[in-house]
């Protein structure tokens, strides 16, 4: 029987760095790594957060971490949540492969007994393709497994980099986006462009580079964490550079015309797979096409680094997908704990539900066109404008 | 990628289709999902209750994905039932080419909405749990109303991680008890005179009929058992299925033999790096050599040498598998009910199974172990 231990201190999660993050890797999950998650505790996360991370080891193996934190939300619900869909998806908890299932019946126990009780686990942006929302459901130690609650699903483009050498990669792409990136390439290039990684010596200002770009591109427009966050999200990429530069995991790629930033973009890599953050391009050098000569760059460097997996983050914008060859969904859900306060969570859950429902048949019954006209009139009520 | 699904229901097509289908398996790592199983036992077993119904999906001439399913057409004021072809067999599941699962899921439904009878109710059985499909299926039904998707019952399956460099680097990771009791066993047989051999294309018919005697033995007096029930039919769609998977490695039937005579027999499958453990009988006057156990460990050991990456033991965690399992890859049974006007008729079909299995699991949740041990035995009694 694995041991399991509950941590609820983040000094403590620092003594667990290297077997954590040897399992992160070894599940290829750079947002898992204690070095994002330590900086999301130091930069990110929300007032009142405090850790409640299940820790399971089979003797001295670590072979499950589940890094939740409980923070109370609207009305005294308790949220366990994982950390980090500020910045980034695919969270989930850690384990030894084929182990999911056993570590989350370890993980459900230490949760069902944590102080404060939960009354959900939220889960936002969970692989669908995995065993935990199933395998916690299942675990969690009560007569009636706790209802669950999907409230959405959305895309996660992946690239297999299966191909082995960049050459071999654009060769095998169809002749048209063959010459769309040489032509890009050559027009950057004809202008005075340069393309470069962050270091140590440049990381501070190259962060601030990547949250002022990335503010501009949503400046007028409501919906990114990241220009929420304000310069935490720079101290938050400074801390992670620092951690993970010299491991050759962290790649913030800048592109400068004249010496000024027009486009970043910040990748992080855990166990052959690396994780396109966020970025962001200066609108005036648009017919450049940035992020898209950025990310071919990205993918050449991933190459040389010898990754086998590029994951290009949530949602299936369509520049992403000129280079996705795969797709694996995320789900957002709620897991409703058995107790005298399910009714209560229910019902506090209810709107969230209700809103998906809607959404769902609206997609469903809509025109394509529709549902569109729909979306940007909810973006514009959004921004007030 | 455009994904193009069609549905191949003529079995002159559906033979056509097995050189890629099988492909598609390996590269999957699926053994239960080779057309040589699901066709054979379709066709050797379920015969007419089975129309297949065979869902491809191609990315120009390539497939990406395939959903082998099947109607049920036998009882026509029933509502149309559609489920996997060969549905008894655990583990067969739909393929999809890592990264597609989503969009051959969507493809499927595509085709299964413009299916010829229409689906009015789809059960996905023993599936594995970390594959998406039911959910997949359901969030991309082309249809006003989302369907009604119930998972109703999950299922340990134990597995064995072969990723070490050898079986002898394996079994050094193993405990030292673990070890020197296996050791042990091989020992204590090998004095016997006992010896182990997988089957090749002569021994297989006599074989097959070993492996039907022990495991019948094995079940005497004790309830259901799928091959007791199949008999000779069933031991011949295995004997077939031998017979296309033999050579190529995907079909071993390890037997262990005293004085020439079988006293074990343990069916695996394999593709793709996968191996299964299927199904094996032994018989109790020699019980204390272990055969299940040694049966097993020979296979762990011929996986190895095959660069094999898991072996699965099987649904079911019965304490022979855990002694060599390392992780757990569990089955789930799901119900898929699209929207239409059958909708009440099928969920007012499908509510007794769904409930009873439900009923099953919130007792066994609720219950002391000895006490759920207690009411199965009773229930066999009465069975």
């Amino acid at each position: 029987m694995p041991e399991v231990e509950l941590v609820t201190d983040v000094e403590r999660l620092g003594a667990l760095v290297p077997d954590w993050d040897a399992l992160a890797s070894a599940c290829a999950l750079p947002q898992m790594s204690p070095a994002w998650v330590l900086a999301w505790w130091r930069h990110v996360a929300p007032h009142g957060a405090v850790p409640r991370t299940v820790v399971v080891r089979d003797g001295d193996l670590l072979v499950g971490l589940a890094p939740f934190y409980s923070t109370p939300s609207a009305g005294g619900r308790v949220d366990y949540r994982l950390p980090g869909i500020e910045l980034a998806g695919r969270l989930a908890p850690l384990a030894q492969r084929d182990r999911e299932w056993e570590v989350a019946e370890a993980v459900a126990h230490a949760l069902a007994h944590a102080t404060p009780r939960p009354d959900a686990l939220r889960f936002e942006a969970t692989p669908l393709e995995g065993h935990w929302l199933a395998a916690l459901r299942d675990g969690w130690p009560t007569a009636v497994r706790p209802p669950l609650r999907l409230t959405q699903v959305d895309g996660n483009p992946l690239m297999s980099l299966r191909e082995g050498s960049f050459a071999a990669w654009l060769a095998a792409r169809s002749g048209n986006f063959r010459g769309q990136m040489r032509r890009l390439r050559r027009r950057f290039e004809a202008a005075g462009g340069v393309s470069r990684l962050a270091t140590h010596a440049t990381l501070a200002n190259d962060a601030a580079a990547l949250a002022r770009l990335h503010a501009l591109r949503w400046d007028g427009r409501v919906g990114s964490n990241l220009v929420e966050l304000g310069d935490r999200f720079a101290a938050f990429v400074v801390q992670l550079g620092e951690q993970l530069l010299d491991d050759g995991r962290f790649a913030l790629r800048i592109l400068e015309l004249d010496g000024a930033a027009i486009c970043a973009q910040l990748f992080v890599g855990a166990g052959g797979t690396f994780l396109f953050v966020n970025g962001g391009w200066d609108e005036r050098y648009a017919a450049l096409r940035p992020s898209l000569v950025c990310l071919l760059d990205t993918v050449e460097d991933m190459f040389d680094r010898g990754a086998q997996r590029f994951d290009l983050g949530v949602g299936v914008q369509s520049y992403k997908l000129r280079f996705a060859d795969g797709n694996a969904q995320l789900a957002w859900g709620v897991l409703m704990m058995p107790s005298a306060r399910l009714p209560l969570t229910a019902a506090r859950t209810a709107p969230a539900l209700a809103r998906t429902r809607l959404r769902d048949s609206a997609r469903r019954m809509l025109p394509a066109q529709r549902v569109e006209q729909l979306r940007a009139a909810q973006r514009r009520l959004r921004s007030g404008s | 990628m455009t994904l193009e699904p069609e549905i191949v229901a003529e079995p002159e097509r559906i033979d056509a289709l097995t050189p890629d289908w099988h492909a598609l398996a390996a590269a999957c790592g699926e053994p239960m999902s080779m057309p040589a199983w699901l066709l054979t036992f379709s066709r050797e077993l379920a015969g007419a209750r089975e129309t297949p119904r065979i869902v491809t999906v191609r990315d120009g001439d390539r497939l990406v994905g395939l959903a082998p399913l099947c109607a049920d057409l036998q009882r026509p004021r029933r509502a149309v039932g559609y489920r996997l072809l060969a549905g008894d067999m655990p583990r067969s599941t739909p393929l999809a080419l890592a990264g597609h699962e989503w969009e051959v899921a969507g493809a499927v439904a595509r085709a299964l909405v413009a299916a010829e009878p229409h689906p009015d109710g789809l059960a996905l059985e023993s599936i594995p749990v970390a594959a998406s499909w039911p959910l997949a299926l359901a969030e991309q039904w082309p249809a006003r109303m989302r369907p009604l998707l119930r998972q109703y019952f999950t299922m340990a399956s134990p597995t064995v991680s072969l990723g070490q460099e050898s079986f002898e680097a394996w079994l050094a990771a193993k405990s030292s008890n673990f070890r020197s009791q296996m050791r042990r066993m091989r020992r204590r047989f090998a004095e016997a005179g006992g010896s182990g051999r997988f089957s090749t294309r002569a021994t297989l018919h006599d074989d097959m009929a070993a492996l039907v005697h022990l495991h019948a033995g094995r079940w005497e007096g004790r309830g259901a058992s799928s091959i007791v029930r199949g008999g000779e039919r069933l031991a011949a769609a295995y004997e077939a299925v031998g017979h296309q998977l033999l050579e190529q490695g995907g079909f071993r039937l390890r037997m262990l033999e005293l004085d020439g005579e079988p006293i074990s027999a343990q069916l695996f499958t394999a593709i793709g790096g996968e191996v299964i453990y299927l199904n094996g009988g032994w018989d109790e006057r020699f019980a204390q050599f272990k055969p299940a156990m040694l049966g097993i460990l020979d296979a762990i050991e011929d996986a190895f040498a095959r660069g094999e990456r898991r072996m699965d033991l099987g649904p079911g965690a019965q304490p022979y598998k855990l002694r060599f399992a390392d992780g757990n890859d569990p089955l789930a049974w799901s119900v898929l009910i699209p929207p239409g006007r059958s909708m009440p008729r099928v969920l007012a079909q499908t509510l007794p199974m769904t409930t009873w299995r439900e009923l099953r699991t919130a007792a066994k949740r609720a219950l002391p172990p000895e006490r759920v041990e207690h009411l199965r035995v009773l229930r066999d009694r009465l069975r």
